[in-house]
């Protein structure tokens, strides 16, 4: 079985290297071109790129899938191409190269969050299960036949790295059997469904900001934990925005007044939501230390006071 | 007293799983001793007998300001309470040098341990101490910070590790 890969983040690159450890040749690898480093310097080659050259297999990285790399590719012989995460789109010559078939391995349970933020998005929806799609690949965006789908269930402390993770895990165990089991029965895929299908774009700084009077607490509370690490959550008071660190959400209390904004509680700053309130524990002002809410309570009293 | 040499990634004896301490003795007040040293030397917040090598499950901390409020914890374990009240921290590890993550942890815990004397004790701590003391009983489950990074910073640090 020869294998022809396109990937570029570290998630690929462990996708890539444990197939490395299976009985196929892995004939190729196409990356993302290196990117230019900050500090002037080196270059720095994406992370399939690196596993690629440790593992001495031919690597392509082209600006752009030209005429030029046309002919290169054309002359290789493969009966895969397998794609994770490569970043760019691909044109039709190179979706029909392939002796048996092209496949996408897609962090969903297709067609459910075709796109680019299927992990964050199933955090975000509070799902309770998501999983992986082996995928022959088209040119649509993520609306090829599945070969076959695999579940994982979603702890209910799981963050986005953590279920990042525990996904490249199950490719891991699933990816080389389920290629075996196309290549030797030549298993059709089903189409999916395209009226069920959901869509999610890219998380950007954006995504970030809360505005707590439109939004539910347990929402906000699934932001916190599907954008954690980056870009992280925000809130704009007095023209700045200010990142939480830890917060709760909060079951109806009596006795406690939350018609305000914010209020402060021996448990933290209570902030009324659209639904019920949520309690803000750890928060950071930009460029300062991260504060508990009893500290804010005592050096940004007026700051906070309606 | 002696200061101790830390293990760092991506030596595989920091994924040995520590054993219960059973015998509480002048050995063990030596060890928790040594270990406190290690953390203050190093400007470490907490220290597990694992990064020193020693697969036992004792940990040490120190989340004060002015750095004069050890905690010698022995045979720690914790129950999560509200798994809706959550923590994140930039979070290092003296095992992992030059790297720190965000990290989420429940914030609401019941923390159980044992002191030097093997008394029980019980608590339910928060904030950066609720923080600290799972990161350390991580290490004593032979899990490091770099467990939860994602693939690619993984990939990073090692080869850093390994120049
Ligand atoms: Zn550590």
């Amino acid at each position: 079985m020869r294998i022809l890969f396109a990937g570029s983040p570290g998630s690929a690159a462990q996708i890539l290297k444990n197939l490395a450890t299976h009985e196929c040749e892995i004939v190729g690898v196409i990356s993302q071109p290196d990117k230019r480093s900050k500090r002037g310097g080196k270059n720095e080659p994406s992370a399939v790129s690196a596993e690629a050259i440790k593992l001495g297999i031919p690597l392509y990285n082209p600006k752009s899938i030209d005429e030029d790399f046309k002919e290169t590719i054309l002359q290789i012989n493969y009966d895969f191409l397998v794609v994770s995460a490569y970043g760019k789109i691909l044109p039709s010559w190179l979706l029909e190269h392939p002796l048996v078939a092209p496949i996408n391995i897609h962090f969903s349970l297709l067609p459910k969050y075709r796109g680019a933020s299927p992990i964050q998005s199933c955090l975000l929806n509070g799902d309770k299960k998501t999983g992986i799609s082996i995928m022959k690949m088209t040119r649509g965006l993520d609306e090829g036949p599945v070969y076959s789908l695999h579940d994982h269930e979603i702890s209910s402390l799981s963050n986005k790295i953590d279920l990042e993770n525990e996904l490249v895990a199950l490719t891991n165990k699933i990816l080389f059997k389920s290629l075996l089991a196309i290549f030797n029965s030549s298993q059709k895929p089903l189409e999916q469904d395209n009226d069920s299908a959901t869509y999610c774009n890219k998380i950007t700084k954006a995504s970030g900001m809360v505005s707590f009077l439109e939004e539910e607490a347990e929402h906000i509370f699934r932001k916190f934990k599907a954008l954690n690490g980056w870009p992280g959550l925000f809130f704009h008071r007095n023209g700045i925005d200010i990142k939480i660190h830890g917060m709760a959400v909060q079951a109806p209390q009596n006795g406690i007044n939350i018609s305000d904004n914010f209020t402060f509680s021996k448990d933290g700053i209570i902030i009324k939501t659209k639904d019920s309130s949520i309690v803000i524990t750890h928060l950071q002002f930009p460029g300062k230390k991260i504060i508990t809410a009893s500290d804010a309570a005592n050096s940004y009293a007026d700051f906070f006071a309606n | 007293m002696a200061k101790l040499n830390i293990l760092t990634f991506p030596d595989p004896r920091l994924r040995k799983v520590a054993a219960r301490v059973t015998v509480f003795d002048k050995s063990l007040e030596n060890l928790t001793s040594n270990m406190l040293e290690t953390m203050y030397a190093e400007n470490g917040i907490g220290l597990a007998a694992t990064q020193v090598d020693y697969h036992e499950r004792i940990i040490v901390i120190d989340v004060s300001e002015d750095r004069n409020e050890p905690l010698i914890f022995i045979n720690p374990e914790f129950k999560i309470l509200n798994d809706k009240s959550l923590l994140s921290f930039s979070e290092g590890c003296l095992s992992v040098p030059g790297v720190t993550e965000e990290i989420t942890r429940p914030d609401n815990i019941f923390l159980t341990w044992q002191d030097i004397t093997g008394q029980r004790h019980e608590e339910e701590p928060t904030g950066l101490l609720t923080v600290c003391i799972q990161h350390e009983i991580d290490h004593l489950e032979g899990k490091l910070m770099v467990d939860y990074l994602s693939p690619l910073k993984r990939d990073r640090i090692r080869k850093k590790a390994t120049k």
